[in-house]
């Protein structure tokens, strides 16, 4: 039964060889790429680990379809002389995937952004969302919905990349405004102690408040923080809310929009009526 | 002086100021409590091991795990000359942690503290690191009536490598190579900064208490090293 020839001098046992070899070849590959993963978690980023764990993995296999092929003779300098006119073929139909293949080795080395990163992909009107993986051929993401969106890597590697984590430090800024009679001074320093007090609000670069507008209805306070490139969002949402209560606590108020009207002609009106 | 610092075998209730820990022993478990200002919190630990200890460590868990290194920031600058070495006292932040005796020495059961929070940037936003923030005023004589449940003192010496006149106005450490010692009196630890270069200097600590007859501190920081690359140094490029 073993012995029974499939084609040339294949037997049924160099079939079942073949079978078993790559199938070692994929099962070591997975253990190495596996005990890497465990072993570097702790000393590599998540995204290097990916690579290299995938890098091992392919490697395995590749090793395995090398031993494999002679066995079941096949001869890769004819699939060199096959391969010339087939790649042509393919490489026609496939012009897209190999762009996105080349385009994710360059995304590789280039390394605009990492797994866990917040990117928008595609500019201003792109994606928005926390990288989970880069793929040979697609980068795929978790927007802030929980939508899963993958997106290809030949449209991640030419469009515009902003990366919110790239640097470890981000400002942000609100504009206050407070009433004309209002101090603009004891607002400022109430300000001032609100950030002080606030752990993620950085020491340094140092927090500015200033008055940066005399406008129409209110004195405009310009407030810019800095923090942890982490935290920058959590505390921008929860600074705002309190530099308000504290200023309407010490009797700074925000005002309304205020327009005086004059009329050409005295208004009609009985002076009692509306008293 | 206080009596919080120690192993305590519940039950057990200690008070200090605003803090106030107890621990029960209820049908074999123990209910654990922490009232500290408004916050309070509360915790059951099933264990047959009935003692926690209450210590200081590296003041670097809270509000978050978001850096491992301490910005000592001095209020008054130090000029040393050139070749010189100098002892010199300055403050820290102390977090407290509740370890229970049986469980993981890097896993506190409870974390908290007195200290103001407050982080830093040291260097620039690219390549700079994210610190936890501490102001200071420094001594050349051992610091006296701190509160060892807010402040540790650092005994920090400052040895100037150079051949010129260096100013110091801050110094960065990293928490993996802190040692903390405490007592019912003061917590502490000895620090080193060597100044290199114009732009390099160099921090790290050296594992003896800065008086006889400390306890050593469990070290938050230690069993998470292993896995970590680098050493227990701070090199600090963006100036001192």
């Amino acid at each position: 039964m073993l012995d029974r020839v499939l084609y040339g001098n294949v037997t049924v046992l160099d079939l079942l060889i073949s079978i078993l070899v790559l199938f070692a070849a994929v099962l070591i590959g997975k253990a190495i790429s596996l005990r890497i993963r465990h072993s570097l978690k702790d000393k590599v980023s998540k995204d290097r680990l990916n690579t290299i764990s995938k890098f091992v993995y392919f490697l395995f296999l590749i090793i395995g379809f090398l031993i494999v092929l002679p066995i079941l003779e096949f001869r890769i300098s004819g699939f060199l002389v096959a391969g010339g006119i087939l790649g042509i073929i393919i490489g026609f139909a496939s012009q897209s995937i190999v762009t996105n293949f080349i385009s994710g080795f360059f995304l590789t080395f280039e390394r605009p952004f990492r797994v866990d990163d917040v990117v928008k992909l595609g500019g201003e009107d792109g994606t928005l969302g926390v990288v989970e993986d880069i793929k040979i051929i697609s980068t795929t993401m978790r927007t802030f919905e929980g939508v899963y969106v993958r997106v290809p890597n030949e449209k991640v590697f030419t469009g515009n990349i902003i990366n919110y984590l790239e640097n470890i430090a981000r400002r942000f800024e609100y504009d206050v405004g407070i009433r004309y009679k209002d101090d603009a001074d004891e607002a400022m320093k109430i300000i001032k102690e609100l950030i002080d007090d606030h752990p993620m609000a950085l020491k340094n670069p140092e927090p500015q408040v200033f008055v940066e507008n005399l406008g129409s209805s209110a004195v405009e306070l310009k407030v810019r923080v800095w923090a942890p490139s982490t935290e920058w969002f959590p505390l921008k949402m929860e600074l705002l809310w309190k530099i308000k209560k504290e200023l309407e606590e010490n009797g700074i108020q925000v005002p309304f929009n205020q327009q005086e009207l004059w009329f050409k002609n005295a208004l009609q009106m009985d002076e009692k009526e509306i008293s | 002086m206080t009596d919080v610092y120690g192993t305590h075998t519940v039950p057990f209730e200690v008070i200090s100021d605003d803090l106030t820990l107890k621990a029960t022993l209820e049908n074999q478990q123990i209910n654990y409590t922490r009232e500290l200002e408004e916050d309070i919190v509360e915790k059951a630990v099933i264990s047959e091991d009935t003692r926690m200890t209450i210590q200081p460590v590296e003041p670097l868990n809270l509000p978050k795990d978001l850096t491992s290194s301490l910005l000592i920031d001095l209020e008054n600058p130090i000029v040393i000359d050139a070749g010189v070495k100098k002892d010199i006292f300055v403050t820290f932040p102390i977090e407290i942690a509740v370890f229970l005796e049986s469980g993981s020495e890097n896993k506190p059961l409870d974390l908290f503290t007195m200290a103001k929070q407050k982080y830093t940037l040291y260097g620039d936003v690219k390549t700079g690191t994210i610190c936890k923030y501490w102001s200071t005023q420094h001594s050349t004589t051992i610091l006296e009536d701190l509160d060892p449940l807010v402040e540790g003192i650092m005994a920090l010496t400052i040895i100037n490598r150079t051949k010129e006149w260096k100013e110091v106005k801050k110094a960065v450490f990293d928490a993996y190579g802190m040692k903390i010692y405490y007592d019912d009196e003061r917590v502490g630890m000895k620090g080193a900064m060597f100044i290199k270069e114009e732009e390099l200097s160099e921090t790290g600590f050296s594992n003896k208490p800065i008086v006889e007859n400390m306890t050593k501190a469990k070290e938050v920081y230690k069993k998470k090293k292993s896995a970590i690359k680098g050493g227990t140094k701070f090199v600090m490029e963006s100036g001192i």
